[in-house]
């Protein structure tokens, strides 16, 4: 088997430590994700799915157990590496695409790279190069009110890939949208997956959507209470 | 993440929200504005105020006929004009003395020379045109800095002889030959001083004073009357029948040159010498000297760029009021955009990415604003420049200094607004609606 680029053991995580309202979210998950696999957490709201991909996106520190994120221990990183983590290894892609408003998809897709100090001419031909590859660069220019929900979606995947990440990390990419924008969308997961062999970590409430992973992983009340491989196979069309 | 990089960021986002931003910097336009057009008419009036009291008072002394029980030969001259100059002819200065001084101390001082006022007159032809006749040595025009134009000051020839000769005021020439070219030289004009008419002939002209937009606030403009300088030696021709004529000087002037070190201790000797050699049986008078180093004893000039500083730093908490303002609106764009600051923190942006990226929105509101002040506080001095006709320019050290300022208001309230944001959990702030 490939290797493991997300190992979790006994992640426990509470919020208000110390305080009467002490709240504990995750109770001792353990949770392994190879290198070119596309899993899917599925789950309840309210179930630790959101806490889980925080964790997995170095947004957050476990309080408890230990997370390697591409044989790097996340429980002893600094804030700044986090920052410089999160920047390299991951990308992000939200249920609300959350692009910036005022930028344009150009502008948008280059910001990992600025924040990674990548020179301003590389920086413009890898974004179009990137905004190509999900349909979007005859829309270079406009900015994320002026495209639909698809569109900037589209465009937040783009942005996802800018640094090339080990883990594309997608929160309900496809709640905001409607099904048929939604397939389209999936569909360049499953092409980033196939014919990129990007990891990915897919959360969703959607079943049918679900089954199209490689495995699925079923968590209840802070805790996985199944697992089981994709029923689905999805072949892989070029997004453009 | 590099500077520039930040910094077209930060344009980005100030344009974005256009008004905002001008009506931030208004602020900043005001009170740099203000704090540049007060110090620079501040400035221009003290520079005015002290250049016309150095208008030939440095680098010269007097030395002048002083009664012997501490009363200078000033109360004299109210005395003359009460009751006739009656300064005894062998209590003044004459020429055997002065000629003494040039030899005692040759090469120790440029020029020593005396004027004498004369009398007034009118041109012969012209009652309104007010003379006022000023006699010089053959040194006068120089020690009394005479700022010439053209033509020659007068020889010793032109002083010994007698002769008729006279160096005038541009505005003269133009009110009186209704022409200011050289061509006026060696030309004639008559003029009626105590009920004699003397013609005059034009060997000298000289600029007159810029009347300053100061002189002109204060009233005290006297260049009506025009000051037409001849040989003292005519004194005695010009004067009226009842008038008793001395010769010799009751004060001389004396212009240092560029070897005397001390002009105070070439005063103090020569005056010692003067009176040890020339008035050493003289009951009453001796010769003292009356010296003011330059940039001293002006306290007009020193009161009114207090003054004009003291009104500059009031204008200056103006700009911090305007900090306030930046503050108040970074704060606000801070909580605005929480959720963009989430994102950028998601995709990698670290604390001090963000806290620079708000220190610099700051910054560059303040210094674009300040910039802006510093322009439109220049025109408003240069328009009261032109207004009183004065030389007003706003001096480099003001500008370095609003800019300076600028940059530091900016830095000082975008810092708070700038570590809100950095400190932000990303979590929360992506969550923030």
């Amino acid at each position: 088997m490939a290797k493991k680029i997300i190992e979790m053991r006994d992640i426990v995580k509470r919020y208000f430590v110390g305080t009467p309202n002490e709240l504990e979210v995750l109770h001792g998950v353990s949770l392994e994700v190879y290198e070119g696999e596309f899993l899917a957490i599925v789950g309840q709201s309210g179930s630790g799915k959101s806490t889980i991909m925080n964790m997995i996106g170095a947004l957050d520190r476990p309080t408890e157990g230990q997370y390697m994120l591409d044989g790097l221990d996340m429980s002893k990183i600094k804030d700044k590496e986090l920052s410089h983590i999160r920047n390299q290894k991951i990308g992000f892609v939200f249920q609300s695409f959350n692009l910036i408003g005022r930028s344009s998809a150009l502008a948008n897709v280059e910001l990992p790279m600025l924040y990674a100090g990548v020179g301003r001419s590389e920086r413009r031909a890898r974004a179009e190069k990137l905004l190509g590859s999900v349909g979007m660069l005859p829309w270079k220019d406009h900015k994320p009110n002026e495209m639909s929900g698809g569109q900037n979606q589209r465009v937040a995947i783009a942005r996802a890939m800018a640094n090339d990440p080990a883990i594309i990390l997608a929160d309900e990419p496809t709640g905001a949208l409607d099904s048929k924008t939604g397939r389209l969308v999936v569909d360049i997961f499953h092409y980033l997956h196939q014919i990129g062999g990007k990891t990915i970590v897919f959360i969703t409430h959607n079943d049918e959507l679900a089954e199209e992973a490689d495995r699925i992983v079923t968590l209840s009340d802070g805790r996985i209470i199944g697992e089981r491989r994709g029923s689905v196979r999805r072949e892989a069309v070029s997004a453009t | 993440m590099q500077l520039s990089e930040h910094i077209r960021m930060a344009f980005s986002s100030l344009v974005a929200n256009k008004m905002r931003s001008i009506l931030t910097m208004l602020g900043m336009i005001i009170g740099v504005g203000a704090v540049v057009a007060i110090s620079s008419v501040g400035n221009g009036i003290t520079n005015e105020i002290n250049e016309s009291f150095e208008r030939g008072t440095s680098n010269a002394f007097t030395l002048k006929v002083a009664s012997r029980d501490g009363q200078s030969s000033e109360s004299g001259f109210i005395l003359a004009l009460l009751y006739g100059d009656d300064m005894a002819e062998k209590d003044r200065i004459n020429d055997r003395m002065i000629e003494a001084l040039r030899t005692r101390f040759d090469g120790k001082f440029a020029e020593i020379g005396s004027s004498v006022s004369i009398a007034s007159g009118h041109a012969d032809d012209l009652r309104e045109t007010q003379l006022s006749f000023t006699g010089l040595t053959a040194e006068g025009a120089a020690t009394e800095n005479v700022p010439m134009l053209s033509g020659r000051s007068f020889s010793e020839d032109d002083v010994i002889g007698k002769r008729r000769v006279a160096i005038v005021p541009e505005k003269f020439l133009k009110v009186y030959f209704g022409s200011s070219s050289d061509t006026a030289l060696g030309k004639t004009f008559n003029a009626s001083v105590n009920g004699k008419t003397v013609t005059f002939t034009i060997i000298g002209i000289y600029e007159n004073a810029v009347t300053s937009g100061v002189v002109k606030m204060f009233g005290i403009d006297s260049s009506e009357t025009h000051q037409i300088y001849v040989p003292y030696t005519l004194n005695g021709d010009m004067a009226s029948s009842d008038q008793t004529v001395y010769s010799g000087y009751t004060s001389v002037k004396v212009k240092g040159n560029n070897l005397t070190d001390n002009l105070e201790n070439l005063a103090a000797d020569m005056s010692d010498y003067l009176t040890e050699r020339f008035y050493a049986d003289n009951k009453d008078y001796k010769i003292s000297y009356d010296y003011t180093p330059p940039n001293s004893g002006n306290m007009i000039g020193d009161v009114f760029s207090a003054v004009s500083m003291a009104i500059s730093t009031i204008a200056g908490i103006s700009l911090v009021v305007a900090g306030i303002g930046v503050m108040n609106i970074m704060l606000v764009s801070v909580t605005e955009r929480t959720r963009e600051i989430g994102i950028r923190k998601a995709l990698g942006a670290t604390n001090r990415d963000i806290h620079r990226q708000f220190i610099i929105e700051a910054v560059i509101l303040c210094v674009v604003g300040g910039m802006i002040g510093v322009v439109f506080g220049a025109l408003v001095a240069f328009l009261v420049g032109l207004r009183f006709e004065m030389n007003v320019y706003p001096s480099v050290g003001s500008v370095i200094m609003a800019f300076g300022v600028s940059v530091l208001v900016g830095i000082f309230f975008g810092t708070y607004p700038a570590s809100r944001a950095a400190k932000l959990d990303p979590i929360d702030a992506l969550r923030h609606e």
